[in-house]
């Protein structure tokens, strides 16, 4: 170990440290007075390091996570003081990684332990490892002086990474945000490893779900997916029930080929639902597996996937009736038929108007007519396409800036006028038509009849 | 956390006599107060440096509950002068309230009994902000500051929170002597964006599945999908502090509403939109207040003034209009009325 140390090779100090490594397995080393027999072999100051290291071990062999937490914590803090001393240098950062892991894990059973007693605030222990943590970063990402080669500022993506999973476990993702920054800025920010890019991006892009930034989650997850080593199919299936939501809707469903190879059949019913347009079936599917969804945390992207398909069920109804002025009836029975219970006109005006807001649907709603009027050219644009568009935000008071108009390009009036892309005029021009706009009580119940006889069959069989 | 840090409060009447006898020198004292019996401590910033006599000043647990409901039951309920007078005085001496409590380390450590007592206070001041931010938004900025209310709503509802998940750790049993699923679902409802329903959908499946919780998640999951009918279906159906809740949140989306439906309705030659029909979706009174907010946000209104037209090639402006806080609603003004304050704020109209 000291010689180790003398010749600055971190990785082997680090081995000795970490309790990744066999040597925690010998009883040797927690015998009886060790203490005295590591200042007698080991200079200062590395026999602070080892003689905590070792307490701790006896802490976990007892299984007393609480006090092993309490040692490994000074541990890191006299890492910490020690680091900083080390001028133009960075080979100790294998041995920061090691403990800062250890730390972290001994946290997560030092709160497992509290919590049986019946803790104060879950996740305490956690919370002061980061602290920690921090402590370590922020004498890394000071070191601004040295060269590239000897800078500490490459350990900064590493304790980045352990940190989000504090916070992501704590439920402190605000806290992020700032760390965030501090990547961002900074000039390694391409040249850190890939696996430690890997991880950064994908809690990146789960934090932007948690924020409802749908095109910023898909594209860190989407670096995330491809990057990640493909050996590791646990972390690429993590990263996938992350991804797949997203992607839904953004307009892209996956195939049942990935969800079987990654073991992420949950989804597959959802994605069928969808296609279909299908809302009992994904009433159904969410239902079903809801505890998980919950747990993942993809749960509210999936509803937001109904809005995809009422789309594409509303898509359904409108070629079956084969007419560019379908009445909003035919939607309404279309979503009885689905199983919604409960619903008006009223309602189904909402949905088709936010359908239409969202540029899913490209015309407008007649009201005196009680109608949807569509444009002769491709009233339902791919999705996909939509969504380059639209910045897709959802609702939320707090990113709804009361001095701007929203997040909608609005077609230009002018244009679409000109290229006569509205139904609505040229019918206006027209006098025979299969369904006048003029309001006929007798016309409108025969063709309710007949929405539920002819097509309703019909849409159970697409 | 030191305990020291913390007075125990020994004060036994509602307003400390020190600070009576100051008061009335200088003339502080208010209408309502009419003599030593009915003062009640008003609220200031906590001067540092305090002297070892401190405690004296602040009132122990039985006096605050009893100051809170002579507040409500004596002042409010009493009637004697406008509302927006009595929202003054109340809210003041309710501040007061709530910084004995802190003071006192209430809000921090788990007191068993007590922690109880100082979760029903608590949650009387949030149906005391929820109930005037109901029927005093119609007033103009300078006679009621929604702003100052809200943020205080919101404090004592995070406030609220962290005392429940600390009765849930230490004595789980205490929790159902509080109104823990009311203002679960009322800090839903609030909630300005989709972390809220985050935590919601995290809740014990016991807490979830009561309908008043399983209804709010569903109304904010509907609005989250712009489904506003529906949303607002829902909420006629809710207790009465949650649908003042719920239209003091939604009056923040009406932007957002009247966005959608111009959007959806517009046609190249002008729509003519009835303001009767655009009125329910957007929650006003009447048709007029819908006419003003639909004219504020740049839309025209045809001849008759009966309805908006919604035109492509409008462009939509947004700020805050003298409408888009008012809650006003002749129908829950009825109801209020016919409700006593106290029996609100107690919760018992549920």
């Amino acid at each position: 170990m000291q010689s180790s140390w003398e010749s600055r090779s971190g990785t082997e100090v680090s081995e000795f440290l970490s309790f990744n490594h066999p040597h925690v397995m010998s009883a040797k080393l927690t015998a009886e007075g060790f203490e005295k027999s590591v200042e007698r072999l080991v200079e200062s100051p590395l026999d602070e390091l080892v003689i905590l290291h070792l307490r701790c071990l006896n802490c976990v062999n007892q299984q007393k996570y609480l006090e092993a937490y309490s040692e490994q914590s000074a541990l890191v803090q006299a890492f910490t003081k020690l680091f900083q001393t080390q001028k133009e240098d960075n080979w100790a950062l294998f041995i920061m990684y090691v403990i800062s892991l250890d730390l972290r894990m001994f946290a997560i059973k030092a709160d497992k332990e509290l919590a049986k007693k019946g803790a104060d605030k879950p996740g305490q222990t956690l919370e002061k490892a980061a602290e920690c943590l921090m402590g370590l970063f922020r004498v890394c990402a000071a070191d601004n002086r040295s060269s590239d080669e000897d800078t500490k500022r490459w350990g900064m993506l590493y304790l980045v990474n352990q940190l989000f999973k504090i916070y992501f476990r704590i439920n402190k993702l605000h806290l992020c945000k700032a760390l965030i920054r501090a990547i961002d800025a900074s000039q390694f920010k391409d040249h850190f490893s890939l696996s430690q890019q890997v991880t950064y991006r994908y809690y990146v892009g789960r934090k932007a779900i948690f924020e409802s930034d749908f095109k910023s989650a898909e594209k860190f997850l989407t670096y995330a997916f491809e990057r990640c080593h493909r050996e590791c199919r646990n972390n690429k299936r993590l990263i996938l029930i992350y991804l797949i939501p997203v992607k839904m809707l953004l307009g892209h469903l996956p195939t049942p080929h990935l969800l079987r190879k990654y073991d992420l059949l949950q989804f597959s019913e959802v994605v069928q639902a969808v296609r279909e347009g299908n809302l009992r079936r994904l009433n159904n599917a969410l239902l079903q597996h809801d505890a998980f969804f919950i747990r993942c945390g993809v749960y509210l992207i999936l509803e937001k996937l109904k809005v995809t398909t009422y789309r594409n069920l509303f898509k359904k109804v409108t070629l079956l009736m084969k007419t560019h002025q379908i009445p909003i009836e035919a939607y309404l029975e279309a979503l009885k038929f689905m199983g919604v219970e409960d619903i008006d006109l009223d309602e189904t005006q909402c949905i088709i108007a936010n359908l239409i807001f969202e540029n899913k649907i490209k015309g407008y709603i007649s009201n005196s007519h009680n109608k949807l009027v569509i444009s002769k050219q491709n009233p339902f644009p791919p999705l996909a396409a939509i969504m380059k568009v639209c910045r897709g935000k959802e609702i939320s008071v707090s990113s709804f800036n009361l001095f701007t108009l929203g997040c909608v390009d609005r077609p230009n009036p002018a244009a679409s006028q000109a290229s006569g892309n509205f139904a609505g005029e040229a019918v206006a021009r027209q006098t025979s038509t299969c369904f006048s706009l003029k309001n006929n009580e007798v016309d409108r119940k025969e063709l309710i009849n007949r929405i539920k006889n002819e097509f309703l069959t019909k849409l159970a069989t697409i | 956390m030191a305990a020291a840090t913390f007075v125990q409060g020994s004060c036994k009447t509602m307003c400390p006599p020190d600070e009576y006898e100051i008061r009335k020198e200088h003339n502080l004292v208010r209408p309502f107060e009419t003599s030593f019996l009915s003062a009640v401590k008003c609220y200031s910033r906590s001067a540092a440096g305090q002297s070892a006599a401190r405690h004296k000043n602040i009132r122990d647990l039985t006096t605050l509950e009893n100051t809170v409901k002579y507040l409500f039951e004596q002042v409010l309920d009493r009637r004697k002068t406008s509302l927006a007078q009595l929202y003054d005085f109340v809210f003041d001496r309710l501040r007061a309230v709530r910084q004995d409590l802190v003071v006192q380390g209430y809000l921090e450590g788990f007191s068993g009994l007590r922690t109880v007592t100082v979760a029903k206070i608590l949650e009387y001041c949030v149906r005391f902000y929820i109930y005037f931010q109901f029927r005093l938004s119609h007033l103009p900025a300078s006679a009621f500051s929604s702003h100052l209310n809200q943020n205080h709503l919101d404090e004592c509802l995070s406030q609220l929170l962290h005392l429940y998940s600390k009765i849930e750790v230490k004595n789980h049993d205490l929790l159902h002597q509080t109104s823990h699923i009311e203002i679960e679902a009322l800090d839903l409802l609030l909630s300005k964006n989709s972390a809220g329903l985050h935590r919601a959908l995290q809740l014990p499946s016991k807490t979830k599945s009561n309908t008043i919780v399983r209804n709010s998640i569903e109304i904010s999951i509907s609005l989250w999908l712009g489904n506003f009918v529906r949303a607002n279906h829902i909420a006629r159906g809710l207790p009465l502090s949650l649908q003042l809740a719920y239209r003091a949140h939604f009056s923040l989306l009406r932007p957002r509403v009247l966005e959608v439906y111009e959007r959806g309705y517009r046609s190249p030659q002008g729509t003519k939109f009835p303001l009767e029909k655009l009125r329910r979706y957007l929650l006003f009174d009447t048709a007029r207040q819908t006419a003003e907010f639909c004219v504020d946000c740049g839309l025209s209104l045809d001849d008759t003034g009966s309805s908006v037209i919604f035109k492509t090639g409008t462009a939509l402006k947004f700020s805050t209009t003298s409408q888009s806080n008012n809650l006003y609603d002749q129908d829950f003004e009825e109801t209020l009325e016919n409700v006593r304050v106290s029996h609100f704020l107690y919760g018992q109209s549920i």
